[in-house]
């Protein structure tokens, strides 16, 4: 659920990176965070644990296109893809707007890949949110590795149900794909936005969204 | 012959392992008989969905098995082969993956952890631990927090295996159904190097990894791998593989328990795999937003999209990508013509600028769109050229007389604008409004607004008076009037 500041003019989405430890979530971040203009965005914070990292940082576009004088304001987060961290990542997960699956491409990290969408959807569930709603996209990584699972598996495996997401080949390390990922999933967000929004105010509200 | 029944009067005639059983603590005295695996048949003739009690019966024949052997029976090394049945419909709904499960397939449980009831002919185990002895039915790890007794049932006798059924009613009349189960009871021949030398490494032992020339071969029933490819991994019980090995490679898995899962390389599967094992489901809705959004990162995308060399953000190969409400790539736009606008605040920029104020400065009655507005720049006196660029580096309008210039200048003075003033903002020198670059042939002034850059050429000498402040308003023009 997006934060609507009617004061400030100001609509804030969270987007949160997900997936197994090691698949490149922070490598999205940094690549991100390295190509926006240092205007439009704040610093890249990492509050590092002992063996893993949760990263956040937000920034603010100004050529936004969804608003009448909103400006729109997106936070994005990675959660810390070990097991054990799972109370981090639903609390990362609050709130959550949109959701990128980072997927290891690797053959020995299928399991992971696996076991981490499904501890997607039970967070998720505790938050009374679904993936047959949430808008999100898959991002299979580390397509420049050599030997890595077949496209048509990770479908199978990771894009088997009804709603059917759009996935990207990656490589997060160059930044393939990372933006147009983020792109997807930010598309998907406003596209709900507007839908969810797009009725009129009630009198003395201003309706932020672009008829 | 319920199973219960069998196990009393079993024990009747060993009591070393109805002691075993009533006192799971003790040892058997005597070593079991020979493992069935090893009068199996052959590998390539194993086809059999249905697999074999661990410890038969004597005297038992596949045919008696099936319709009186016990179910669940003991088994060397402490373990007890308990069918998927037995149990399947007494776990947590939330828990299992709702697939289809062979319920005829024979679990490993070691006996300690089995609390077996005489009087109502059931046992208990600990959900966890059934996690754990079959995780493939599993959606997710149980904990031990989240433990609670799973009852079985020792009478349980398993439905009869697929393939008979698959025989008794031939023609369904679903052809994809039947194209199924005949793939689902084929074999898939694997590699047996790969599968050695990626043992669990507490369990390789040199003899295992050891790679055999020519390569040998075990078949393994699609019926077996294919439900659990979808969970991510591929395993074996230790019993099952000895099983599926050729005679003269079973004695390498001597001395390693019978219930010890052993992965399958996916690498290996899917050298092997047909492709319709992994077929997905005929019913999926194709997620696809109806007109694209202009996002903050959309030029990012389009940007990398062209310094990979890539198409621009196509992702799975159904995926049709939906109408664009936008302009072209800067590359498919024709070089003399001025750049499509990429996002909705640069198409604003192409409309009428109508601001008498900025007709004021121009001294014209003439109603300015952008373009007319740079071109106007660009004839004030001392200049040559007038370019403007958004603050990415695309190229918005206006000209400087060289392709390779403009594309220079676009992509880097916005970035170098850019952080000088950030680093002169810190100092008490005010905000940075302009930066001139006298090289030996040209002089260039930029000047940023938004994210907006301007850039003019001179001829060959600084700004005539009142021409920088000139500048410097109609920018702010441009911004206030598309709302930057």
């Amino acid at each position: 659920m997006p934060i609507i500041n009617y004061a400030r003019k100001e609509i804030q989405f969270k987007v949160v990176y997900y997936g197994p430890a090691l698949g490149g979530k922070t490598s999205n971040l940094v690549y991100i965070h390295s190509r926006i203009s240092p205007v439009h965005r704040g610093d890249l914070v990492s509050l590092a644990t002992a063996s893993d990292r949760t990263l956040f940082f937000d920034f603010l576009p100004v050529n936004a296109v969804v608003l009448n004088g909103f400006k729109t304001k997106f936070q994005l987060y990675t959660v810390p893809g070990q097991v054990i961290y799972n109370a981090t990542r639903q609390l990362v997960l609050r709130n959550v707007d949109a959701v990128v699956f980072v997927v290891n491409s690797e053959w020995d990290k299928m399991e992971k890949n696996v076991e981490s969408f499904r501890n997607l959807e039970e967070n998720l569930q505790k938050q009374n949110l679904s993936l047959d709603t949430l808008p999100y996209a898959l991002q299979f990584n580390k397509r420049d590795l050599k030997d890595i699972v077949p496209t048509d598996y990770l479908e199978y495996v990771l894009n088997n149900r009804k709603r059917r997401v759009r996935s990207f080949e990656s490589i997060a390390s160059t930044g393939l794909n990372v933006f147009a990922t983020l792109d997807s999933v930010t598309q998907l967000l406003l596209h709900k936005f507007n839908q969810e929004y797009a009725q009129p105010r009630p009198a003395g509200g201003s309706d932020p969204v672009r008829s | 012959m319920p199973f219960f029944n069998w196990l009393k009067s079993k024990s009747e005639n060993r009591d070393n392992l109805s002691a075993t059983v009533r006192n799971p603590g003790l040892k058997p005295k005597d070593t079991p008989p020979a493992n069935s695996e090893d009068k199996c048949t052959e590998p390539s003739q194993s086809t059999k969905l249905e697999e074999k009690t661990a410890l038969e019966p004597s005297g038992a024949t596949p045919g008696n098995l099936r319709s009186e052997a016990p179910t669940i029976a003991l088994g060397p090394e402490q373990m007890i082969s308990v069918p998927l049945g037995a149990f399947y419909d007494k776990l947590p709904k939330e828990v299992i993956i709702n697939n289809a499960a062979d319920l005829s397939r024979l679990v490993q449980i070691a006996k300690e952890d089995l609390l077996i009831g005489e009087s109502d002919r059931s046992a208990a185990i600990p959900l966890s631990i059934l996690s754990l002895s079959c995780p493939e039915i599993f959606a997710r790890p149980i904990g031990t927090n989240e433990d609670q007794p799973i009852t079985l049932s020792l009478d349980y006798q398993p439905p009869a295996p697929t393939k008979v059924e698959a025989t008794a009613k031939p023609s369904s009349g679903d052809p994809k159904a039947s194209l199924r189960e005949e793939l689902m009871s084929s074999n898939l021949r694997l590699g047996l190097n790969s599968i050695f030398l990626n043992f669990p490494h507490d369990l390789a032992t040199p003899e295992i990894r050891e790679v055999s020339q020519p390569e040998p071969w075990i078949e393994v029933p699609l019926s077996l791998i294919q439900p659990q490819l979808a969970s991510g991994r591929v395993i074996v019980t230790a019993a099952k593989l000895r099983e599926l090995l050729p005679t003269d490679l079973k004695e390498r898995l001597n001395g390693i328990d019978p219930a010890v899962e052993i992965p399958i390389p996916l690498q290996e599967i899917f050298k092997h795999l047909p492709s319709e094992a992994i077929q997905r489901r005929q019913d999926q809705e194709i997620e696809q937003v109806p007109v694209t959004i202009a996002t903050p990162f959309t030029l990012q995308a389009r940007a990398d999209a062209a310094r990979f060399g890539s198409a621009p953000t196509k992702p799975s190969e159904l995926l049709s990508e939906p109408p664009l409400v936008e302009a072209p790539l800067a590359s498919e736009v024709p070089e003399p013509q001025p750049q499509a606008p990429e996002t909705l605040a640069e198409q604003n920029l192409l409309n009428p600028l109508s601001s008498e104020r900025l007709q004021a400065i121009f001294m014209t009655d003439k109603t300015l769109d952008l373009h007319g507005a740079i071109e106007q720049i660009g004839k004030l006196p001392g200049l040559r050229g007038c370019l403007l660029s958004h603050q990415n580096g695309r190229k918005l309008t206006g000209q400087l007389g060289d392709p390779e210039q403009e594309s220079v200048v676009s992509n880097l003075l916005p970035a170098l604008f850019q952080q000088i003033s950030d680093r002169i903002s810190e100092t008490k020198f005010g905000s940075l409004e302009t930066v001139t670059f006298y090289c030996d042939r040209q002089q260039l002034s930029t000047f940023m607004q938004g994210q907006l850059c301007l850039t003019v050429l001179h001829e060959n000498r600084p700004f005539k008076p009142g021409v920088r402040e000139k500048i410097q308003t109609v920018i702010g023009e441009i911004i206030q009037l598309n709302a930057f």
